[in-house]
């Protein structure tokens, strides 16, 4: 692509009486800051707040066929980057080349010549709109702010024992260790052609037999054995939920997400 | 006890409540700790909040009231210090972020189509997303037209961050003025931001180079 920044004018130009023999330099981003220019306009209100700015630019006399060029430029390396941003520079070109055409045709009724018949009039109106929130943004940006400025005073609440509460788990909080167990069993894979009788009943058996000494908390992981493979460990897991309907284990978890712990109830 | 020792026992009750909680207290939650006979009216805690406030005027914190809520700050001027004890950064918005929380914070409740309408570009659902986790912003119900656009206002927490009282308290939107005199504004203003000076120079050394 060549830039046109940097070619001359094929003809002296005479702009509001004065000569022009080059394209204003300073009307052109160069290509090679698409990536600032991105970070840097927030969208083609703001680069034209920013042409007007730095162009002195009246909008009202707006040099469309110059900055629509430019604007190409840009749609056409946006569209490697960001299809999306690249629409709404076209939206805006488009605008400008349509309020460029609609005053340069001959008006039919000349004696209506109010703002509304304007063609500026809905793009000045936005600019007029989109500057007044584009200050409140800095405005707020200056506000003094927590972070910032502002620091709180807040010690926080301390309290020196935290009362450990038993809660009791939650069926999900189950469902979640056991998957957990299952996720171990996977590292510990084993075939087997031999069809092992697994029976609830027996698992039950199993487990009120591991606590039925003690009054301590057993690990929840404590009651599954890894060699027994899926099976054997859907049945005991399914053995732990039926003695826990039977009001027969007491099943505590901490924390969420902590470990798991059942012992027998004493109740 | 007399009414005015009764009363700086008041005080001193609510400066230990501020002294303590992380989040701005609000004065039925400082009525709450109270037992029910001995609870003071919210006349009597706002009177005594704002006896500590000016107990607080020589030093270098303040009780702030925002939102709803008062809390314990330190002043704005020992920032610079504070920040250097931990050596910390504060954060940064972007421009995009700010000029959609502006939008927000002014023109609510406001769908996300108000919001490209004004600022010309469609607005990202990140930005969207960051100004949420913050809890800066919050959906409150959906516009009564076809596609049902959800609206969104600010919250408590963006005035408890940005250290306001209440939305009035915002800076004022600016005056909208004629364009004319908004370009001829614009052409005199030399402040340009940073950014764009830099990009300016892009320009320069584009044009020397070619």
């Amino acid at each position: 692509m060549t830039s046109i920044s940097n070619s001359k004018l094929p003809a002296p130009v005479l702009i509001n009486g004065e000569t022009l023999e080059k394209w204003p330099q300073n009307l052109f981003i160069p290509p090679d800051a698409l990536e600032v220019f991105l970070e840097t306009f927030q969208g083609p209100l703001d680069l034209l707040l920013y042409l007007i700015r730095k162009q002195n630019l009246d909008i009202l006399d707006i040099p469309v066929a110059l900055i629509i060029r430019q604007y190409m430029e840009y749609v056409e390396l946006m569209r490697k980057f960001r299809l999306d941003l690249a629409a709404e520079y076209l939206v805006m070109a488009a605008m400008l080349a349509e309020i460029k055409s609609r005053m340069l045709l001959p008006q039919l009724y000349p004696e209506e010549d109010s703002e509304e018949d304007d063609p500026r009039a809905v793009l000045v109106r936005r600019l007029q709109v989109y500057e007044r929130f584009r200050q409140a943004a800095q405005d707020i940006d200056s506000q003094p702010r927590l972070e910032r400025e502002l620091y709180l005073v807040s010690v926080g609440f301390q309290d020196p024992e935290p009362v450990k509460v038993e809660s009791r788990a939650s069926l999900n909080d189950l469902v979640v260790a056991f998957r957990n167990v299952i996720e171990r069993s996977r590292l510990n894979r084993k075939f087997s052609i031999d069809r092992e009788g697994l029976t609830m009943r027996e698992k039950m058996a199993y487990i009120l037999h591991k606590i039925h000494n003690t009054s301590r908390f057993v690990r929840f992981e404590e009651f599954f054995n890894l060699e027994q493979g899926r099976t054997g460990l859907v049945v005991s897991f399914m053995a732990i939920l039926e003695l826990m309907r039977d009001d027969m284990l007491v099943v505590v978890q901490n924390e969420s997400f902590g470990s798991i712990y059942v012992k027998r109830n004493e109740q | 006890m007399n009414s005015e020792a009764i009363n700086s026992e008041l005080k001193n009750i609510i400066e230990s409540l501020l002294i303590v909680s992380e989040t701005p207290l609000s004065v039925s939650v400082i009525q709450s700790v109270f037992d029910k006979e001995a609870t003071p009216g919210p006349d009597e805690v706002e009177s005594t909040i704002r006896e500590l406030q000016r107990d607080y005027e020589s030093r270098s914190i303040e009780v702030k009231k925002t939102g709803n809520g008062y809390r314990l700050q330190t002043r704005v001027q020992y920032a610079q210090w504070i920040r250097k004890l931990y050596a910390s950064r504060p954060p940064k918005f972007s421009r995009a972020q700010l000029e959609t929380l502006a939008v927000i914070a002014y023109r609510q409740p406001v769908t996300r189509g108000d919001i490209e309408e004004i600022r010309g570009v469609s607005v990202s659902t990140e930005i969207m997303q960051r100004l949420l986790e913050r809890e800066w912003i919050r959906q409150a119900g959906v516009r009564d037209v076809p596609g049902r656009p959800e609206l969104f206002v600010t919250t408590p927490q963006f005035l408890a961050y940005f250290n306001l009282e209440s939305l009035g308290d915002l800076p004022p939107l600016m005056e909208q003025r004629e364009f004319a005199e908004v370009a001829e504004d614009l052409a005199k203003d030399s402040g340009l931001s940073a950014p764009v000076e830099a990009l300016s120079d892009l320009q320069t050394s584009d044009a020397s180079n070619g």
